[in-house]
C-alpha cells in the first residue's frame, strides 16, 4: 500500500470493498474477480489499524485456502501478522475451546473424532445395527447438529452425545457448538472483526456462531458468489447470503466483477450457463482481451473419451516421449506449451476417475487425484493415529515419532508395500516435521477435509471432482461426461438439486483460464452398469458459435499406420 | 584395466522398446560389441528390478554379474573370440517434464546408484511422487534439480547425468525444451554434476565449443532401444573394475581413468541438423537462418537442431580446445558399413547380418573390428570394399547425409565409382 492508503494493485471496485468502512459488508465476487486479493488487502488496511487487545478473524472454508491467505498477508503485510487469526470454522474453534478449556463443559483432556473414531464407536454403542444403518443414524445426529437445532435431543442422538463425552471426545460440529456456547456466554470479544470467506457455502450452526460475534460487537465482512454455492448436501445454506442485508443490520453489499481469470470467449460461455434468477449479481465482464478455446467433444464410449482427454495432453504438452514425438503423435512445431500443473479433468462423481486414471497411467503421464475422503480416514492412517495416540505425554512430537517408528518398524504398517499406503506413511511422516506438539499434530491430523488432500511436490495433472475444484484455477480445464444423468446428477439413489448442479457445471467452466473441453460420452459404465446417456442440457444453453466441435477419434495406431512407418518406430532412440 | 561401458540403455519394460532387452540378450550382445559394463537401465520399475535382484549377483563393488544359469546358454552363442566377462551397473533414465521459470522444461537424466538398497530407496521416493509402473522410463513432473537431491539422499555414490544434452525436445540444453546453461536447471546443486552425456547427434569437438561444460567430463551411451545398438556409442575407462572406480574417474578431476569414447558421427544424430521430417525438410542451419527459422514447405518454425544451438550457445572457437579434454573415436556402426559396401539398402538384411556374424565370428567383437582389425584381416573375410569402408571411416572420410527432426542421417563411404568397381568385380566371379 501507499503511504496514502490507496494501493496500485486494486481496481476501483476492489478498492473500494478493501476501504469501506461503514459496518457490515457482504461482498459479491464472481469467479476470477479478485476475490482473495480484495480480502487480502481488506483484513490488512482494517487489522493495522486495531488497538491493543483487538484481533481480526478470517475464516476459509478449507486449510488450504487459509494456508494461502496466511501467505499473502505475511508476504504483503508482514506487520499484522499477529493480529490476524486464519483458520476454517472448526480450527478457529478447536483453537478457541483450547485456549479457554476452563470455561467450557468440556473435560480438561479431549481430542477430535475423527471419522474412524466414531465409526469405532458407534460400532460399541450400536454392536447389532448393520453398519449401514449406523452410517445413516450418525448422519442423522450430524444433520441435527449443522442445522443448529436446540430441540431436545431423541434418544440416538442423547447416547451418542453420552458416549462421547464419556470418551472425552468431541466431534467436528461438537466443535462449533461448543464454541458457540462459549462465546454465548461472554460479554466481550478480542475479535472485532471478522471476515468469511465463501459466505455461499455456510450452515445454520456456522451463521450462529457468527451471529455470535456480531452481538458482541464485531463487524462483519462476508465475501463469496451465490452462483458457486455447491454444498447444500452438506448443509450449507445459500440464502444466508441472499440474507445478509436482513440478518447484519446496516450492511452494504458491494460487488467485484472484473473478470481477470477467463478469456472472453469463456467467460460468456459460462455466463449463459449461471442460473439468471440470482439477485445481488450482476454479470461479469472480461478483464483480458486473449482469445481462447471451448472445444466439444462427443466420444462413442467413456473409454473413448478418457483416450481423447489423454491425446490432448499429450498435443499440448507437446509430447511426453521421443515416442510421441518422432511417431508424429504430436506435432514437431512448438504448440504453446503447458505443463502437467497447468491441466485439471473434472468429473462429477469420483466413480469416473478409474478410466481416466487408466488412461493416463497407459501413456505414463504423471496425476493426482482429490480424494473423496479426507486424509485422517485413508489407510494406514487411523492405525498410525491410534499408536501415536499412546506416546503422548512423551515429550515432543520429534520424540513421539522416534518411539514411533522404533515400535512399528516391522509391522504391516511399515512392510506393505502397496504404493497408496507407502504415499500415505510417507505423507504422515512429512506432516508430522510442521509440528512440535503431539496435540498439536493430532488436531491438524483430525481436522483435514478431503479438499486438503491435494499435496504438491511434483508437477501433475489434477483429477478433481467439481466440488474439489472450487476455489483453483488452472489454464486447461476438461470437463468429462456432460451428460444427462451426470449433469445434472440423477442417478438411483442420488438426488439432486437441480439449481445446484446447475451452479456446478458453472463452478466447473469457470475454472479455466484459456481452454475449455467439454467432453460426453454416448455410452459409458458406471457402477458396474451400462447407461448411454444424451448430452447436458447445459451445453446447449452456450450459443453454437461459442463452440468449437472436435470430432477427431483418436488414432489406432497399429491398424492405420503403413508398413513404412511401423518401421520407424524400431528406430526411435 | 581398459574396458567401455554403455550405461544408458533401456529394458523392454520401457515404451517402444524390443522385447530382447532382457538381461541375457544385454549380456549376449554387450560380448559382440566388445563391453565390459553395461547399465541395467529402468532400474525403478518394479518388476524390472525384481527381475535384476533375481538374476544378478554382486561381483566388484557396486557392479553385478549375470548368474551362472542365466548367463550359461547365452555364452555358448558367443563366438570364442567375443568372449568376456560383463558387468551390470544399476542405472535409469528419468524423464522429467515440469515448468521453471514461466517455460516448460523437459529434460532426460541418467540416475546411477551402486547397491539394490540405494535402488529401492529411488524407487520408494519416486513412487510416492508419480506413476513408476506404465514406463521403465518413468515421466515425472518433478524438477531435475529436485530429482538431484533426492538421487543424493539415497547413497554417497549415486550420481546424476544429464542425458543426450542437446536433444531440441528433452535435454538439459535443449533448443525446445532446455536452458540455456546446466546451472540454471540444477541451480545450487550443479556442483554435484561432474558428467554430462553428448548424445547421438554431438561429439566432444562440439561440446568443446561452451565454456560452461568444462568443468563437465563428456560421456558417451548407446541409449540403445533394442540390444543391437548395443555399444554404438560408449564411454572407454582405464581403471579398477569397480562402480568406485567409475565413480572416482568421472567425479575426481585428478583422476586418470576416464580415457575417452567412441562417438557416432554426429551428422547421423536424429537432430544434428534442422528441418521438418513430416515436410522433408533438411536445412544447414545457415539455410535455417536465410528461411528465418521457418520451414519453406509448410511454413511453420523448424525444429532446431543440436549444431544449430551450439552454435547459438558457443564462446569458443572451433578446433579450440578446453583446459582438460579427453579423446574420441567416430565410428558408424559396424551392419551400415557392411550395408554401404554390399550396396544394399538396410543393415538388418539378410546378407548384411550374415557377414557380419561371420566377421564377429572370425576377428572379434565390433569395436575391436571398428578400431583396431587389421584391414588384412577384414579384407580377407569381408572383402576389399568393406575393409576399404572402415579404412575411410577411421580417417573420418565420410560423406553423411546429416539428420533432422527426428530422422537419422544417413552414411556414404563409397563413391559411384567404387561400387562401378564392385560390379565389375561381380562380373568377374561370374
Amino acid at each position: 500500500m501507499n503511504p496514502d492508503g490507496k494501493s496500485q494493485e486494486l481496481n476501483a471496485s476492489q478498492q473500494q470493498a478493501a476501504d469501506y468502512t461503514g459496518g457490515h459488508l457482504l461482498i459479491v465476487a464472481g469467479p476470477g474477480t479478485g476475490k482473495t486479493h480484495t480480502l487480502t488487502y481488506r483484513i490488512a488496511r482494517i487489522s493495522r489499524q486495531l488497538k491493543t487487545g483487538q484481533r481480526a478473524l478470517a475464516i476459509t472454508f478449507t486449510h488450504k485456502a487459509a494456508e494461502e491467505l496466511r501467505e499473502r498477508l505475511t508476504k504483503l503485510f508482514p506487520d499484522i501478522r499477529d493480529k490476524v487469526f486464519v483458520g476454517t470454522f472448526h480450527s478457529f474453534c478447536l483453537s478457541y475451546l483450547r485456549e479457554h478449556i476452563a470455561d467450557t463443559d468440556l473435560p480438561q483432556k479431549w481430542n477430535i473424532a475423527t471419522a474412524y473414531d466414531l465409526e469405532r464407536l458407534a460400532g460399541e454403542l450400536w454392536p447389532d445395527v448393520p453398519k449401514r444403518q449406523v452410517k445413516k443414524k450418525l448422519q442423522v445426529i450430524m444433520e441435527r447438529k449443522t442445522r443448529g437445532s436446540d430441540e431436545e435431543d431423541p434418544s440416538d442422538a442423547a447416547a451418542y452425545n453420552a458416549f462421547l463425552k464419556a470418551n472425552a471426545l468431541v466431534d467436528y460440529d461438537d466443535l462449533l457448538l461448543e464454541a458457540r456456547k462459549l462465546l454465548s456466554r461472554a460479554e466481550k470479544t478480542e475479535f472485532t472483526h471478522v471476515f468469511v470467506d465463501e459466505y455461499q457455502d455456510i450452515n445454520a450452526l456456522q451463521h450462529a456462531l457468527l451471529k455470535e460475534f456480531v452481538r458482541l460487537g464485531a463487524t462483519l465482512t462476508a465475501i463469496g458468489d451465490p452462483h458457486q454455492a455447491i454444498y447444500s448436501f452438506r448443509g450449507a445454506d445459500v440464502s444466508f447470503f441472499e440474507r445478509f442485508a436482513e440478518d447484519f443490520k446496516g450492511a452494504a453489499v458491494l460487488s467485484l466483477s472484473d473478470n481477470y481469470r477467463s478469456v472472453p470467449n469463456l467467460l460468456k460461455a459460462s455466463g449463459q450457463v449461471v442460473p439468471r434468477e440470482t439477485p445481488l449479481v450482476s454479470a461479469l465482464t472480461a478483464g483480458i482481451y486473449r482469445e481462447g478455446h471451448l472445444t466439444v467433444h462427443d466420444a462413442p464410449t467413456d473409454k473413448a473419451e478418457a483416450e481423447y482427454v489423454v491425446h490432448q495432453i499429450e498435443k499440448m504438452v507437446g509430447g511426453t516421449s521421443m515416442f510421441s514425438q518422432d511417431s508424429g503423435r504430436v506435432s514437431s512445431t512448438p504448440l504453446a506449451q503447458r505443463s502437467f500443473e497447468d491441466i485439471a479433468v473434472l468429473y462429477r462423481l469420483n466413480a469416473q476417475k478409474s478410466v481416466l486414471e487408466e488412461a493416463l497411467a497407459r501413456h505414463g503421464i504423471p496425476y493426482q487425484t482429490s480424494d473423496d475422503r479426507p486424509f485422517a480416514e485413508l489407510t494406514p492412517i487411523p492405525e498410525l493415529t491410534v499408536l501415536l495416540k499412546d506416546f503422548r505425554g512423551s515429550g515432543t512430537l520429534n520424540d513421539a515419532m522416534t518411539k514411533l517408528l522404533q515400535a512399528a518398524t516391522g509391522e504391516r504398517i511399515f512392510k506393505d508395500s502397496r504404493p497408496v499406503w507407502r504415499k500415505n506413511v510417507a505423507r504422515f511422516l512429512r506432516m508430522a516435521k510442521r509440528f512440535d506438539m503431539i496435540e498439536e499434530f493430532l488436531d491438524h491430523l483430525a481436522l483435514q477435509q478431503p479438499e486438503d488432500a491435494i499435496e504438491r511436490r511434483a508437477e501433475n495433472v489434477n483429477l478433481l471432482t467439481l466440488h474439489a475444484a472450487k476455489g483453483l484455477e488452472f489454464p486447461v480445464v476438461f470437463i468429462v461426461g456432460c451428460e444427462q444423468n451426470l449433469l445434472p446428477l440423477s442417478i438411483e439413489n442420488m438426488v439432486s438439486d437441480p439449481q445446484e448442479e446447475r451452479r456446478l457445471f458453472y463452478v466447473g467452466m469457470t475454472r479455466a483460464k484459456e481452454a475449455l473441453f467439454l467432453t460426453h460420452a454416448r455410452r459409458r459404465r458406471l457402477f458396474g452398469q451400462g447407461m448411454s446417456n444424451p448430452p447436458s442440457p447445459y451445453l446447449d444453453d452456450i450459443e453454437h458459435q461459442l463452440k468449437e466441435y472436435d470430432q477427431t477419434q483418436p488414432v489406432r495406431r497399429r491398424k492405420d499406420k503403413s508398413k513404412s512407418s511401423q518401421l520407424e518406430l524400431f528406430k526411435v532412440s | 584395466m581398459k574396458f567401455y561401458a554403455d550405461c544408458h540403455l533401456h529394458s523392454y519394460y520401457s515404451r517402444a522398446t524390443s522385447k530382447q532387452l532382457n538381461l541375457e540378450h544385454l549380456f549376449y550382445w554387450a560380448q559382440l560389441k566388445g563391453l565390459q559394463v553395461v547399465g541395467s537401465g529402468d532400474f525403478v520399475h518394479p518388476s524390472w528390478l525384481k527381475e535384476l535382484k533375481e538374476k544378478l549377483v554382486p561381483a566388484e563393488e557396486g557392479l553385478f554379474k549375470l548368474k551362472p544359469q542365466y548367463a550359461d546358454p547365452m555364452a555358448k552363442q558367443v563366438p570364442a573370440v567375443c568372449r568376456g566377462e560383463v558387468r551390470f551397473m544399476l542405472t535409469v533414465e528419468i524423464s522429467s517434464i515440469y515448468k521453471r521459470l514461466d517455460k516448460v522444461r523437459k529434460v532426460h537424466n541418467v540416475v546411477f546408484v551402486p547397491s539394490f538398497k540405494a535402488a529401492e530407496k529411488l524407487q520408494a521416493r519416486l513412487e510416492a511422487i508419480g506413476n513408476i509402473k506404465s514406463d521403465g522410463r518413468p515421466i515425472l513432473g518433478l524438477d531435475s534439480r529436485d530429482l538431484l537431491e533426492i538421487v543424493l539422499e539415497t547413497d554417497p555414490l549415486a550420481y546424476l547425468i544429464p542425458a543426450h544434452i542437446w536433444t531440441p525436445w528433452f535435454a538439459v540444453l535443449g533448443s525446445a525444451s532446455g536452458f540455456d546453461r546446466v546451472e540454471d536447471c540444477f541451480a545450487d546443486l550443479t556442483k554435484h554434476i561432474f558428467a554430462v552425456e553428448t548424445g547421438l547427434s554431438s561429439d566432444p569437438l562440439m561440446n568443446w565449443r561452451l565454456k560452461q561444460l568444462d568443468p563437465f567430463v563428456l560421456v558417451s551411451n548407446s541409449d540403445a532401444h533394442s540390444p543391437a545398438k548395443l555399444g554404438r556409442e560408449a564411454t572407454v575407462y582405464d581403471t579398477e573394475l569397480s562402480y568406485p572406480a567409475i565413480y572416482r574417474a568421472l567425479s575426481d578431476p585428478k583422476d586418470k581413468g576416464l580415457i575417452g569414447t567412441v562417438e557416432f558421427f554426429p551428422e547421423e544424430g536424429k537432430y544434428h541438423y534442422d528441418g521438418h521430417r513430416a515436410c522433408k525438410t533438411r536445412l544447414h542451419p545457415k539455410e535455417t537462418k536465410k528461411h528465418k527459422g521457418l520451414c519453406p514447405a509448410c511454413g511453420k518454425p523448424v525444429t532446431v537442431g543440436v549444431m544449430a544451438r551450439i552454435e547459438q550457445l558457443a564462446d569458443r572457437p572451433e578446433g579450440e580446445k578446453p583446459p582438460r579434454w579427453r579423446p574420441y573415436f567416430n565410428l558408424i556402426p559396424l551392419p551400415e558399413v557392411i550395408a554401404e559396401a554390399k550396396g544394399v539398402s538396410g543393415p538388418d538384411s539378410k546378407s548384411v547380418q550374415e557377414l557380419y556374424h561371420r566377421l564377429l565370428a572370425q576377428l572379434g567383437n565390433e569395436l575391436f573390428i571398428l578400431q583396431d582389425a587389421s584391414l588384412k584381416q577384414i579384407e580377407a573375410v569381408g572383402g576389399d570394399l568393406l575393409a576399404r569402408g572402415i579404412k575411410c571411416m577411421r580417417e573420418g572420410k565420410v560423406n553423411i547425409a546429416a539428420g533432422y527432426d527426428g530422422e537419422y542421417g544417413t552414411v556414404h563411404l563409397f563413391s559411384e565409382e567404387d561400387h562401378q568397381k564392385k560390379e565389375g568385380q561381380l562380373t568377374l566371379f561370374k
